[in-house]
């Protein structure tokens, strides 16, 4: 039996919803050899920490927690194996995620984290602490949500040289575009949809802008195609733009209107636009749903789709992230 | 010699016979055919596949006889003559002197709008178009979508091109 001690730092909707699946697997994990105790967990203000294994279903029915320590108290000073990072994305400066993940590295913490903020802004510096404190860093959360595209490219397709990758990958305008177009509606119509049931967020701008596609664009292009790149270095338009007449035109030619996130390796191409997508291209895919086609010097076309988001989708990825670690390090 | 070509028609009856006479008139001997209704162009016109047995003057001559009768000759032997790209353009279409932008892609000499589609759902809001732009070759195809960035970076409007933007004559 491998124990296996967690702190969740970002006890928000992804955190909450590790922990529920966490509950929901433990006798699973148990019967694969997995004892898996979260120590701590931390939101802004306030922390909950039990050296032995917090009492999960507990943990979730309150409201307040009884400690006042940071989630930077909890690295330095909670003994554990991975720390495992979900507050919310900055892509300005990466914080403060990149310095609780920074933290965790450099005192020998194995990391996983579906925080894209930090890898959009020193993917480099993050890997080099990684590799030189000897331990993991997980971040297949951060794109695709439960599409396991990071771990599919980086255990499977080893030979290949990835030149390309195109993809929808912000499932909120995917609701968005495939509601204007099934039904008619205009962009404030189905942008209303998606915030009642809770697809888009409060602030959509993130999302409608392009700017999350984009930010998932650099970390697949640096952490697969070794690219180098940065976030200014993406061409972005988002599709706050789109009219319901543009998706009526499109159809008549036999084609829908998808938010395609591209990256090309020659070309050094990295853009997020609205394209015409035929109803038979693979990429056609409606309603939340992600999907990633890559081309390789090998195999060709591979084409991989899936739940992008919610949290019960990220903790799939999470806790793949949180297993692999255990079998490499623990 | 046997060779290929890829012809535009519109979907009407009696265009492809109306292919195949100066075919036959110049002496090109018809191996075979395809003619795929299934498959349209963006504009709405089909495509058929000749294949012919015909030496360099015949062809010529056939060319020749083809764009006098006005019908497009896609590619010949696989090199393609004619390219054609669909595109969608959201902006204030028409303010922004709509004519003007048609004239900038025809005044080139390599490249012309064959098709627009416009669609204004008032006056306040944005108007939507489908526009096809027909080329005389790959480059030149190339030229002209940067001429229609520039424009569309000019007069403010948001341009959806398709996912493989070579991959316009047919869209299979
Ligand atoms: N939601 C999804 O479907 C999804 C999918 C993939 C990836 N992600 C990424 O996962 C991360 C978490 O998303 P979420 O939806 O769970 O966001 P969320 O619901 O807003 O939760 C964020 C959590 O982080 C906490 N936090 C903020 N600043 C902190 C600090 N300095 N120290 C410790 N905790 C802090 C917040 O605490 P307070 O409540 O006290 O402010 C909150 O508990 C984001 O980076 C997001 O981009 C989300």
């Amino acid at each position: 039996m491998k124990e296996i001690k967690i702190s969740i730092i970002g006890f928000g909707s992804i955190g909450k919803g590790l922990v529920r699946e966490i509950i929901e697997k433990r006798d699973f994990l148990l019967r694969k050899g997995y004892d898996l105790k979260v120590v701590a967990i931390a939101d802004k203000n306030s922390s909950e920490i039990d050296i032995n294994g917090l009492d999960l279903a507990n943990v979730l029915k309150k409201e307040e927690y009884s400690y006042n320590k940071t989630a930077l108290d909890i690295i330095y000073e909670v003994k554990q194996d991975i720390m495992v990072e979900c507050t919310p994305s900055n892509i300005i400066d990466g914080n403060p995620g990149l310095s609780h993940i920074l933290a965790a590295l450099n005192s020998r913490i194995n990391v996983v984290t579906s925080n894209k903020g930090p890898f959009v802004v020193a993917y480099d510096k993050i890997i080099e602490s990684a590799d030189k404190n000897n331990v993991s860093i997980g971040y297949e959360a951060t794109v695709g949500g439960a599409i396991p595209i990071i771990n599919l490219i980086k255990s499977n397709i080893r030979a290949d040289k990835i030149l390309s990758i195109k993809g929808i990958l912000n499932g909120t305008c995917n609701y968005i575009l495939t509601r204007m177009q099934k039904e008619m509606l205009d962009y404030e119509e189905a942008l209303f949809e998606a915030k009642e049931l809770g697809i888009a967020e409060t602030d959509e701008s993130y999302d409608v802008k392009g700017i999350d596609t984009a930010s998932k664009l650099v970390i697949l292009a640096n952490s697969l195609m070794k690219m180098n790149v940065k976030y200014t270095d993406v061409k972005v338009e988002g599709i706050t733009r789109i009219t319901r007449e543009a998706l009526e035109l499109a159809e008549e030619i036999d084609c829908t209107i998808k938010l395609i996130g591209e990256v090309n390796k020659e070309e050094r191409l990295l853009r997020v636009a609205p394209r015409l997508v035929p109803f038979n291209h693979p990429l056609s895919v409606g309603g939340t749903l992600n999907v990633i086609m890559l081309n390789t010097d090998i195999a060709g076309e591979i084409t991989i789709t899936g739940r992008g988001a919610g949290p019960k989708e990220t903790s799939s990825a999470i806790l793949s992230d949180i297993i692999n670690i255990a079998d490499e390090r623990l | 010699m046997k060779v290929k070509m890829k012809l535009e028609l519109k979907d009407e009856p009696g265009t492809l016979i109306k292919a195949l006479l100066p075919i036959s008139k110049y002496g090109g001997n018809i191996v075979y055919v395809v003619h795929d209704r299934e498959k349209k162009l963006p504009n709405g016109n089909i495509t058929v596949q000749i294949s012919i047995e015909a030496n360099k003057d015949q062809v010529r001559e056939i060319k020749n006889a083809l764009e006098d009768e006005d019908i497009g000759i896609l590619s010949i032997d696989e090199v393609k003559l004619i390219e054609d790209l669909a595109f969608i353009m959201i902006g204030h279409i028409v303010d922004t002197d709509i004519k003007d932008t048609i004239d900038r892609v025809d005044n080139t000499g390599f490249a012309e709008v064959i098709d627009l589609n416009l669609k204004m759902p008032n006056i306040k809001k944005e108007s939507s178009a489908r526009i096809i732009i027909r080329a005389t070759g790959k480059e030149e195809m190339k030229k002209c979508v940067d001429l229609i960035n520039k424009i569309a970076n000019e007069k403010d409007f948001v341009l959806i091109y398709p996912l493989m933007l070579e991959t316009q004559n047919e869209r299979d």
